[in-house]
């Protein structure tokens, strides 16, 4: 009897201790519950984490651009349908835009910040083989281009325009700059001239570390972050250094599409749908989802009176639209041939920065370059004639001209708008009508400053923009 | 004389006693009537002094002394006295009934079984016999009515299938969580069942026990805080002789109320409100935006394209039809279920069997939707030698579902005047992706026929799921000594599922699919023909294995101790597979292709451009570990007085490595005392633990292949939590059980009180931090944090009204419960908007299902539009404003949307072989929001109408009638369709739930003796079955079903007939 107890004991205590066995009970539970989930350890995972095309490349931060510049205007019928009240209102500049909403422009920024910060953080803190380097430095400059970048197009909404001549004043309110992955941190509003200096260093940082090769578009590289230096100089009013960044960009990339080429009677939704992934123009590829309000195939207009500016024998105008039911045109020229408005930077783009440097520089014959170069390939072979003023400042007007007609919906006309209402010559006044009243933004107006999203203001205890 | 002496001569006596007169006794003790086992009767040596009691298969084992007597004693069943020297060594104690006692309550708790009388947890018992009574589409919708305690959330019920098997959320005793699951633990022959209920044939499930107590759930540890559900499937017994079982049912269901949504307008009305948007240009005429029919008939007419006299002819055939006449012909039927089962269980001197198979076939109510299960079932135990007994099982469960029905819900852009067939008869074409017109225009485009046809359709295109689960178990018990019991048992359950969609060339599917992608060229990107498809191809397996060592022991037939300790562990895991598609699928020889350019975006017709759909691009895999280990025990007194306590410690995989270090057991202990042999006290208290599947204890990212790269990506799925835990709740239970007049009234009364804390919950961020609230996939960021508590009551009553020739009971059930939130921490902003959603956020000192809204002030009698005011009492006009400025705070609690009251009577009554049973139940205490029509409703983009457009407020004297706003004119600023939002969450759609309705009603028939023996059967019963047949009183004034309250229509009345012989 005694004898098939202990026997029973000792059975029980071996399998008990089959269960116990420490080492063996946490190897059990160390699995992980997701297979598709992992924690971003290796170069390989952030790599990956930067190749997410619909954070960290698509939708750019530019929709409230788009809805308060005067590319595009809405029916009644349009206006009063729309789904998001924000929209509504942003189109029309209201005092309270946001109607208490999330705020995509400032939701999608941050979280592409977050990502960058996650890399930059991961990378810090991961040790590396020399095989390595190469991909290290593409993880890192990839990180701080899409951190530079995202803090430009934030300092376009929620920012004062950067004076283009002057300094700006040291009270002038910046954007929260997250420079850690830390959600738990609390936001607070840098000033503007510190917001552009960090835009700055983030972009010559990746651009020292990127390199000149690029296997894939949506990927930065050293050309692209110079590109983009060289729109951010722009911005600023510092055209030597636009130019030297244009420049050297230019200097890889130059090719352009000749229009002539373009067989425009083809039909199709974007005519440049066959040079997926390979446009010889883009350099870096970003894209925007555009505004509900502005939905390309049921709300969009384009101001007639924008598209009757294009000259007879200019390309852009059957390349670019398509005439649609009611009134209303088709937007076919997107280098992102997905029914998605390309907003990275390309080609056509960095020839108008070097032409309007070199014009505000006083350098009017050199302007002329790379104005007619561009205007070669998009006006008929048979009506081109080449530019050949020698005023600085026609030039300059022209090339504000040609922004307009050459980078349509790219997310550049608002600020366009912001820094060029700062010279007279230049001022807009944007006017809405809407049901029968009429709405408008005069230049130099706060409004070209959209309000901080009240959610950030109220747990983070940041200043408001003046409206 | 020596005390020491005597206590040595004893000693000898008694050891020379057993030196040569005992021999080993050994039995079962079975019911008389079923030949069940009855486990846990008392085997009393009533001169020795000495008491054993039953295990689970009724079997005890004794050494009397051949002149003694055996007292063998069972709660409910009469006594009785053997004297040993009359037993064989291997006795059957056949105990009977007593009449007029209630059968004594086995209680299982997945662990043990126990009666209930030594218990001191919360349990509540649901024998094979009354769920048997109930005919209901489901197994858990049998326990509804009579389960006290246990309650269907059927509040955000929007499909259209009540009836189909549609249960909604199941709640015992009110709510322990706010964002993790609900659900209670279902507990099926002793293991976790983590597959579909319907999988269970109903017919084979011996009891089911609810567990709602701390005492009674904590056993099952971190996932028990909902509550835990055991169901125990039947089994053979030893010695018992072959009896065969076979039953047979049908359900007839009726047509559903398709009259009894309110989301529809009569034709003529409909109309106006068309001829009104029309004529405000409300319609944009676009190819791809789809335009109702009068609308298109209008357009027509303004560019000359039809005739007057065809217009008119055609304005005055819409007018006259209503599709839902069409609808219940051409879409609805009659449901129809059949049922059959077949089980054969009994027992030889060393074995047991139980086999049994099911077969159900339903059609539903939509035509096109049916769906049938074919389950088998085969136990098996072995006694290998004295000591050791092994236990086998199999169980196989196979469904196939058929969804080719097509609802007229999923016909969202037909207007009521729309046709389904055309006077001829034929299928008719109706507006559905695009515009008809263009729809119309596309043959001449070159296209193939791009019309949809929705009886066309429905014979051209199948969707099936099929499901099947495979159980395999085992067990070993093994008996070294007298009341030790080591058992080791293992479960294995491999489940299956796929989905497969067939769309033949000629159906509106394959069509669309080519013509949309057919460019301008005329090429077809997508081949023409069949297309055939699995969108989802799933399985999972779960591996369980426990070892668990019990003993029990009776000392001077006064003193029962039974303790268990032991160990589980347990994984499960869930693959889900990328599914295929075939195009120009030949039905024939089963061949297609797959070979198309899935990454390259097309212009696609009628605007935009797309990628060929595909498939996932990676594979799921789901891996939940559990380790477990747990003891617990009971001490009696004299049958008196019982103490008890469990201990449990949980770790997993989905907790945090610190939570698994920190190793937090939970527990519970319990007292129960016999006051009177009328009265009985239980006291307990204890915790247990909810777990969140959905919450990741890393950062975590996930993989995908991104589709403008065709490269892998990564994106950010959990911001992590290493310290994330289960949630905790502690109950306590005080109850009573009574037993008055014989037992003609009995019941019990319970008070609980539920704290949960550390529940999980959603820290919302700054947006700035880049954890933001719109984006897809979410982040998620979930901390434990909140706290909640819930009480309430539960009062069961049972009484025998008459009982003799004519035999009269009545059940009655009632529970209260009421939730407050103790805790809530939240980031966000507090506004009126944020407590106004489904989902609002909890307010500490408030219920969690608190219902806010607007205060009412009634409507303009100028106007017609809401009443609005400022805090300062003047009259307010801009709606906007007015939602901006209105402080969360001034919102009234307009009442809990769950009903704290909840009830049945059940009534049964029995004549010579008949017996009528009905149920009536009731909810109460509750509200609801009910759906209205609201201002800007049909000029805003969606035109959604509502049947209280016909009783707005339409002239001035209208708003002492109605609560329905007018409607705004058109042209009317946008922003005055704010007082959508602002009716929509008044006081003035706050609608009561209070309701009492007739569940079912039974009547069943058992046939005498003599005329069953005839054909050889044991016994034969027949009866007939009624379910929902309606409400019969309920507090709104709209006519609307508070259970149903979102649903399109109620569930249906059934009526059932049903068979069953025993042989």
């Amino acid at each position: 009897m005694k004898r098939i107890v202990k026997k029973t004991l000792r059975l029980a205590c071996a399998i008990t201790a089959s269960f116990t066995v420490t080492s063996c009970a946490e190897e059990f539970l160390a699995l992980k519950q997701d297979r598709n989930a992992a924690v971003p350890s290796t170069l390989a995972d952030f790599q990956a984490f930067l190749d997410n095309v619909s954070v960290m490349n698509h939708p750019s931060v530019t929709r409230l651009g788009y809805l308060g510049a005067d590319e595009c205007y809405v029916s009644d019928a349009s206006w009063a349908n729309a789904i998001y009240e924000y929209e509504r209102q942003a189109y029309l500049w209201a005092d309270d835009v946001y109607v208490g909403g999330a705020v995509p422009d400032w939701e999608f920024g941050y979280k592409r910040i977050l990502h960058a910060n996650i890399v930059l953080d991961g990378l810090a803190s991961l040790e590396v083989t020399p095989v390595e380097r190469d991909a290290y430095r593409l993880a890192r400059g990839s990180a701080l281009f899409f951190r530079g970048l995202t803090f430009f197009e934030l300092a376009q909404l929620f920012c004062a325009p950067y004076p283009v001549s002057g300094e700006p004043s040291p009270t002038a309110l910046g954007i929260p700059l997250r420079l850690e992955a830390d959600v738990t941190a609390k936001a607070s509003r840098a000033t503007l001239q510190e917001t552009y200096d960090r835009i700055i260093a983030d972009l010559r940082e990746a651009a020292a570390v990127l390199s000149t090769e690029r296997k894939i578009d949506i990927r930065p590289s050293k050309p692209a972050a110079h590109a983009l230096l060289a729109r951010v100089y722009l911005q600023m009013g510092r055209y030597a250094d636009a130019l030297r960044y244009a420049d050297s960009t230019l200097s890889v990339y130059s090719d352009l599409v000749d229009f002539n080429t373009i067989d425009t009677l083809r039909i199709t939704d974007n005519l440049f749908d066959g040079l997926r992934l390979r446009h010889p123009e883009v350099i870096y590829m970003g894209s925007a989802l555009s505004p509900h309000l502005m939905g390309p195939y049921s709300n969009l207009r384009i101001d007639t009176n924008f598209r009757k500016g294009y000259a007879e024998d200019d390309l852009r105008r059957t390349v670019y639209f398509k005439d649609y039911v009611q009134g209303m045109q088709l937007f076919r020229g997107s280098y992102r041939p997905e029914g998605n408005w390309f907003t990275g930077l390309a080609v056509n783009e960095l020839l108008l920065i070097k032409a309007e440097s070199h014009a505000r520089l006083g350098e009017a014959v050199k302007a002329l370059q790379p104005l007619n170069r561009l205007l070669a390939n998009r006006m008929a072979v048979s009506a081109f004639v080449p530019l050949a003023s020698a005023d600085a400042e026609a030039i300059i007007a022209r090339v504000v001209a040609e922004r307009r007609k050459e980078l349509v919906l790219r997310g550049l006309r608002w600020n366009d708008l912001r820094r060029l209402n700062q010279e007279p010559r230049f001022a807009t006044t944007l006017v809405r009508v809407i049901d029968g009243t009429r709405y408008e933004l005069p230049p130099g107006s706060p409004r070209y400053t959209w309000p901080i999203p009240e959610e950030t203001v109220r747990q983070s205890g940041v200043p408001q923009n003046e409206r | 004389m020596n005390t020491r002496l005597l206590f040595l001569l004893l000693l000898v006596a008694g050891a020379q006693h057993r030196a040569y007169c005992q021999r080993e006794l050994r039995g079962q003790v079975l019911d008389a009537h079923t030949d069940l086992p009855l486990a846990g009767a008392s085997i009393t040596l009533v001169a020795a002094r000495q008491t054993v009691t039953t295990g689970t298969d009724g079997r005890f084992r004794l050494a009397p002394a051949p002149t003694d007597t055996v007292l063998v004693t069972y709660v409910g069943y009469a006594p009785q006295r053997l004297p040993v020297a009359a037993l064989p060594g291997e006795a059957t104690v056949r105990l009977v009934p007593k009449d007029g006692m209630l059968t004594e309550v086995l209680v299982n708790t997945g662990y043990q079984t126990l009666p209930k009388e030594r218990a001191t947890g919360s349990f509540t018992h649901i024998d094979g016999k009354l769920l048997d009574e109930v005919v209901a589409p489901t197994l858990l919708e049998k326990l509804e009515g009579i389960t006290n305690g246990l309650q269907f959330d059927r509040r955000n019920m929007l499909s259209e299938a009540p009836a189909d098997g549609a249960t909604g959320r199941i709640r015992i005793r009110g709510v322990s969580t706010m964002q993790s699951s609900e659900e209670a633990l279902v507990i099926l022959d002793n293991f976790p069942y983590e597959g579909d209920l319907d999988a269970i044939n109903p017919n084979d499930v011996a009891s089911i026990t609810v567990l709602r107590d701390a005492a009674a759930a904590s056993i099952w540890g971190a996932r028990a805080g909902n509550g835990v559900i055991v169901i125990t499937t039947k089994r053979g017994a030893r010695q018992a002789a072959p009896q065969l079982t076979m039953t047979s049912n049908l359900t007839i269901g009726d047509r559903p109320d398709l009259y009894a949504d309110r989301s529809r307008l009569p034709s003529a009305t409909l109309m106006e409100i068309e001829a009104d948007l029309f004529a405000n240009r409300r319609y944009q005429e676009f190819d791809q935006t789809p335009i109702p029919a009068y609308a298109e008939l209008l357009i027509k007419k303004r560019d000359g394209l039809i005739s007057e006299a065809d217009f008119e002819a055609a304005k005055a055939r819409f007018a006259q039809s209503d599709i839902r006449e069409e609808a219940l012909r051409h879409l609805y039927r009659p449901s129809a279920s059949q049922q059959y089962a077949a089980q054969v269980l009994g027992g030889g001197t060393n074995q047991t069997y139980y086999l049994s198979a099911g077969y159900d076939r339903n059609a539903r109510i939509t035509i096109g939707d049916r769906d049938d299960r074919l389950t088998l079932l085969a136990r098996h135990t072995f006694q290998a030698g004295r000591k050791l007994e092994i236990g086998t099982g199999i169980r196989y469960a196979g469904q196939t579902i058929h969804h080719d029905g097509i609802p007229l819900q999923a016909l969202t852009r037909l207007s009521t005047y729309n046709a389904l067939t055309e006077p001829d008869g034929a299928p008719a074409a109706v507006v559905y992706d695009y515009r008809l017109a263009y729809q119309q225009r596309a043959e001449g485009l070159g296209l193939l026929d791009w019309q949809y046809r929705p009886l066309e359709e429905r014979d051209l295109v199948s969707f099936a799921e099929r499901r099947g689960d495979l159980q395999l178990d085992g067990s070993a018990v093994y008996k070294p000594i007298a009341g030790l019991d080591i058992t080791a048992s293992y479960q294995y359950v491999q489940g299956a599922y796929d989905q497969n969609r067939f769309a033949d060339a000629a159906s509106y599917r394959a069509r669309n699919l080519v013509n949309r992608f057919t460019q301008a060229d005329g090429t077809r990107i997508v081949p023409e023909g069949a297309i055939r498809e699995t969108p989802l191809v799933s399985e999972s397996r779960a591996h369980s294995g426990r070892i668990v060592a019990s003993y029990a022991r009776n000392w001077a037939a006064r003193w029962e101790l039974s303790a268990l300790g032991g160990a589980e562990i347990r994984q499960h895991r869930e693959t889900g597979h990328p599914g295929f598609t075939l195009y120009g699928f030949n039905p024939d020889t089963y061949t297609g292709t797959n070979v198309l350019d899935y990454a390259t975006p097309y212009n696609t017709r009628p605007v935009g451009t797309a990628r060929i759909p595909s498939h996932f691009n990676s594979i799921g895999e789901r891996t939940t570990r559990f380790l477990s280990y747990f003891g617990n025990a009971a001490l009696a007194f004299d049958r008196r007085f019982t103490v008890s306590a469990s201990l449990r410690w949980d770790a997993s995989n989905l907790f945090g490595v610190k939570t698994n270090q920190k190793g937090v057991p939970l527990w519970s202990v319990g007292g129960a005392w016999q006051a009177t042999d009328a009265f009985r006290f239980r006291a307990t208290y204890g915790r247990s633990g909810n777990v969140n599947h959905g919450v990741s204890v890393y950062p975590t990212i996930g993989y995908g292949t991104g589709s403008y790269t065709q490269a892998p990506y990564a994106y950010l799925t959990s911001a992590g939590n290493p310290s994330l835990r289960w949630e905790t709740v502690s109950t306590a239970n005080l109850g009573m059980d009574f037993s008055l007049l014989a037992g003609r009234i009995a019941g019990s009364v319970e008070y609980f009180s539920k704290f949960a804390s550390d529940l999980i919950g959603e820290d919302r961020l700054d947006p700035a931090s880049g954890i933001v609230s719109i984006s897809v996939p979410q982040v998620t960021n979930l901390v434990n944090y909140a706290s909640l508590r819930t009480e309430g009551a539960d009062i069961q009553l049972n009484t025998r009204n008459l009982s003799g020739k004519l035999g009269w009971q009545t059940g009655w059930l009632f529970s209260y419960t009421r939730n407050r939130v103790k805790r809530f921490n939240t980031a966000q902003v507090l506004n009126a908007e944020s407590l106004l959603t489904a989902n609002g956020i909890p307010q500490p000192g408030r219920p969690l299902d608190a219902l806010y809204a607007f205060p009412w002030n009634g409507l303009d009698p100028e106007t017609g539009r809401t009443l609005i005011y400022h805090a300062d009492g003047s009259r307010a006009t801009d709606y906007r404003q007015w939602l901006r400025d209105f402080p969360h705070t001034a919102l009234v609690e307009a009442g809990v949307t769950a009903p704290p009251f909840a009830g049945s009577m059940r009534n049964t009554l029995d004549y010579a072989g008949l017996q009528l049973s009905a149920t009536v139940t009731f909810k109460a205490g509750h509200v609801f929001r009910r759906t209205s029509m609201l201002p800007g409703g049909i000029s805003s983009f969606i035109h959604t109408y509502h049947s209280d457009y016909l009783i707005r407020w339409q002239q001035p004297g209208d708003e002492r009638r109605t609560v329905v706003p007018s409607m705004l004119p058109y042209g009317a600023p946008a922003t005055a369709n704010q007082e959508d939002r602002v009716f929509r969450a008044s006081e003035a759609l706050v609608t009561k739930g209070d309701h009492i309705r007739l569940q079912d009603v039974r009547l069943g028939y058992t046939l005498p003796r003599a005329v069953s023996s005839r054909i050889g059967a044991r016994s034969i019963q027949a009866y007939g079955y009624l379910r929902n047949p309606g409400l019969l009183w309920r507090a709104n004034d709209q006519g609307i079903d508070p259970d149903f309250a979102s649903a399109s229509y109620p569930a249906p009345l059934t009526t059932s007939f049903g068979l069953q012989i025993e042989f």
